[in-house]
Order: structure tokens, then C-alpha cells, then sequence
């Protein structure tokens, strides 16, 4: 019955190698983006595109390997971008990769990937903002990949549900609480 | 609906306590501490049912020192979507006993008005089995406790007793649920859900501050450990086990 302890520092054993490896696993976000591009890849064929908070690059790499032009996988970790790259050369594709903070930055992109970036109000509504202004500015496709997050403003009228997906049973192991991820697109 | 969950931070329930030098209550010092393991049953409930989409979001709360923020967290990673954490100095095992936690948790109730309110049916340090009770009376809500099965849409429960199984009916929500031990198995928190947690909110503010009177009008006079049982000896035949039941036992 007792829990996989946090309690009196018991984690210690866990070798320290950095800030936390998020990294080292899917977030559901991802998987959501992932399957929909794979649904429907002409979303990203020949455009550039952009992974923006990618952790280990699972939808950027989901792009490249549909036949996106040029894809940019952007975290602000840097173990994060190392394991990206991992990724991307065990999958043969070519992403590159960024780790400055792109919040408020006009990046220029046909299409930008946002997954699992809505777990803090304060961060959330930030980054709303802002890919917001790359739709409006740049006319990007925007699309958000979420499991149901609290800081998502799924009532805001220029978010449109694209997609849901069952999350498997693995997935649904490792985010307790979650049973499905689904995708937005901002209009 | 919004389930609200209360959680305890204990002695781990495998560690063998010690008594302090003062006899004035339980050693803390560099002790084991987790969640209290009822309250793993209730949070695990409540994570359920958010899986099952009865519930919307789930609210974890926990009354402890800054430590207690750690209990919270591993509920987090359970499933629980945002904490708060009321600090308090006191000791929770003997000081702050289950009046002012349930006084408390009614200020909690009030501010964020969840349908559901499942706590652990008792804690296994202070062993009152009784914050529960208190707090769906000063709520004036129904209550359902030692919960064996909860069904919220035939709002029944299942209550295991002395003499069988007890099937009540709770007239409405909102409602106070406490767990028992049968209620459910807890999940284990996994690594990615315990990075994940990290970035769930907690809100803290301290327990003196909402203004409610903290006062259990009892006090802790002393704390002893039971008497070391004696050892047993052996006897050498059947007639001598005989004599001892008899004159000793006297229960022959």
C-alpha cells in the first residue's frame, strides 16, 4: 500500500543528470499531435514547422517523417534539444534545434506544434497569447495538442477541437488521471 | 462534478515509533513520514473518478507543516489536479485534532464548493476515525463513512460492519464520504507522474489565517508505550498444560 515515496528525499537515488528528464517520455500532448499529423499529414507537407516546447521530439519528428519541408524542434532544456536530436537521427530524418524562449518572438512558421504547454495558468495564458499572434500575424496554422489540462482555455471562442485520441494503456500509466489527448487548432 | 480529497501526512504505517524522552507524545525526529495509507484509498477514489468522467477536476488538500507540501504532491501524482496546503505549526497526530482539521476543511468546502469531499476513514497516528463525521456536520451534509463501494449514480454506499455488509443511500450531493480499506487499491505514483506533479499547482496559505478557531479543548497528558509482553515457557506434557489452564489460566 505505501506509495512510491517522495518523502524524506527517497528520490536521491534516482541519478541527478540536470533539471528533471521530461524529456525521456512521451507526453500526451505529443502523442495527440503525433497521431494527427499521421492522420492527415498534407497539415504538414512541404511546410515549415515548428515543435515549440517539443521535450523529446516526437511530433516534430511525426512532421519531418510526413514530408515536412523543414522542421524546428524548439525547448528552452538543453538535454531536452540533445535527446531531440537522438531521436530524430535513431528515426534518419534532419531536425534542428533551438532552446531560447520563443514566447513573444515572431518566428515565421506555416505550421506550429504546441504539446502539453498548458499545465501553469500563468505560463498558459502567455503562450496563448502569443500563438495567437503568430495565427493572426503570420497566418500560421496553430495546433495544440492537451489531455485536459485545468490552464487550457478550451471555452476560447478561436479554439477549435480537431481530434481526440484514446490514450493506451502505458500512456495512460504514466498520466495518471488522463484517459485521452486531444488536438486544437486556433482559428 | 468536483471532488475535493483530504490528505494526511503520518508516520509511515511500517515504521515502529518511538516514544519521546519527555513521554509527551511519538518521536518525529528523522521518521519515515507519507501519506496516511486511508487517505491513499480516498485520493485514488477520487482519481477514478476522473477517469471514469464523473469528476471534473479534483482538488487535493492537506493540513501539516511545510513538509506535508511532499504528501500533496505524491496525491498530485496520482492524479489530483491542484493542492492546497494549509501550514500549520501544530502537531497533526495530537495537537490539531479532528474539530479544527474539520473546521478547517469547512472553510476549504466553503471557498471551492466541490460535490463530493472524500477523506480517509481514519488517520493512523492521532486514530480519532472522526474529521469525517465533524465535517459533514458543520456542513449540513449528508455522510457516508467507512465506505466499502461508492455508487454516485444510484447514491448508494457500501458499508462493511461488525454484522455484514450495510447498503446506505445518501439523499444528495453535496456529501461526505470517508474510505475504508476495501474501497480500492491505490496506484503507485511513477516517475513521469511525479515530474509531472511538479507542475501542478499548490496553493498555501496558513491554517490560522481563515479565521477559524483552533481549539480541541483536550490535551495530551502523557504517551507510553504498552507493556513488553512477557515471554512464554514451555510445558511438559498434556497433564502439566492441564495444571496451567487450571490454576493458573483458570480458565478450565
Amino acid at each position: 500500500m505505501a506509495n512510491l515515496a517522495l518523502e524524506n528525499n527517497e528520490l536521491d537515488h534516482v541519478p541527478k543528470f540536470g533539471p528533471d528528464p521530461f524529456w525521456a517520455f512521451v507526453w500526451p500532448g505529443s502523442y495527440a499531435l503525433h497521431r494527427f499529423i499521421n492522420a492527415d499529414p498534407h497539415v504538414v507537407k512541404d511546410k515549415n514547422v515548428l515543435d515549440f516546447a517539443s521535450g523529446c521530439g516526437l511530433a516534430a519528428i511525426t512532421a519531418k517523417l510526413n514530408n515536412a519541408h523543414a522542421v524546428s524542434a524548439n525547448d528552452i532544456d538543453l538535454y531536452s534539444a540533445a535527446s531531440i536530436e537522438m531521436n530524430a537521427s535513431l528515426n534518419n530524418v534532419d531536425i534542428s534545434t533551438t532552446t531560447g524562449n520563443l514566447i513573444g518572438e515572431d518566428v515565421k512558421q506555416d505550421v506550429i506544434l504546441a504539446g502539453d504547454i498548458f499545465y501553469e495558468e500563468a505560463l498558459g495564458a502567455d503562450v496563448m497569447k502569443w500563438l495567437e499572434s503568430q495565427r493572426e500575424n503570420n497566418n500560421s496554422r496553430v495546433f495544440i495538442g492537451d489531455p485536459g489540462r485545468a490552464a487550457l482555455p478550451i471555452d476560447h471562442p478561436k479554439l477549435k477541437l480537431r481530434a481526440s485520441y484514446p490514450l493506451s494503456a502505458w500512456l495512460r500509466k504514466q498520466n495518471h488521471g488522463y484517459l485521452e489527448a486531444k488536438v486544437y487548432e486556433i482559428l | 462534478m468536483r471532488v475535493l480529497v483530504g490528505v494526511k501526512r503520518v508516520v509511515d504505517y511500517a515504521v515502529k515509533v518511538r516514544v519521546a524522552a519527555d513521554k509527551k507524545a511519538v518521536d518525529l525526529a528523522n521518521v519515515k513520514m507519507s501519506m496516511n495509507p486511508f487517505c491513499e484509498i480516498a485520493v485514488e477514489e477520487a482519481v477514478r473518478l476522473k477517469e471514469a468522467k464523473k469528476a471534473t477536476e479534483v482538488i487535493v488538500v492537506s493540513i501539516g507543516p511545510k513538509a506535508a507540501a511532499e504528501t500533496i504532491r505524491t496525491a498530485l501524482a496520482m492524479g489530483c489536479d491542484r493542492g492546497i496546503h494549509l501550514t500549520t505549526d501544530s502537531r497533526t497526530d495530537q495537537e490539531l485534532g479532528p474539530n479544527s482539521v474539520a473546521k478547517l476543511l469547512a472553510k476549504i468546502v466553503e471557498e471551492e464548493s466541490p460535490d463530493a469531499i472524500i477523506l480517509g476513514k481514519q488517520s493512523i497516528d492521532g486514530d480519532f476515525g472522526c474529521t469525517g463525521a465533524m465535517l459533514a456536520e458543520h456542513l449540513k451534509v449528508p455522510q457516508c463513512t467507512f465506505a466499502a463501494s461508492i455508487d454516485f449514480d444510484a447514491k448508494t454506499v457500501e458499508r462493511e460492519t461488525d454484522t455484514g455488509t450495510e447498503v446506505v443511500s445518501f439523499p444528495s450531493l453535496p456529501a461526505v464520504f470517508t474510505a475504508d480499506l476495501r474501497l480500492n487499491e491505490p496506484r503507485y505514483a511513477t516517475l513521469p507522474n511525479i515530474m509531472k506533479a511538479k507542475k501542478k499547482k499548490i496553493d498555501t496559505k496558513a491554517a490560522d489565517s481563515l479565521g477559524v478557531e483552533l481549539n480541541e479543548g483536550n490535551t495530551v497528558l502523557e504517551v507510553f508505550e504498552p507493556p513488553p509482553r512477557e515471554a512464554g515457557i514451555f510445558v511438559d506434557d498434556v497433564d502439566g498444560l492441564v495444571d496451567k489452564l487450571k490454576n493458573e489460566a483458570g480458565v478450565l
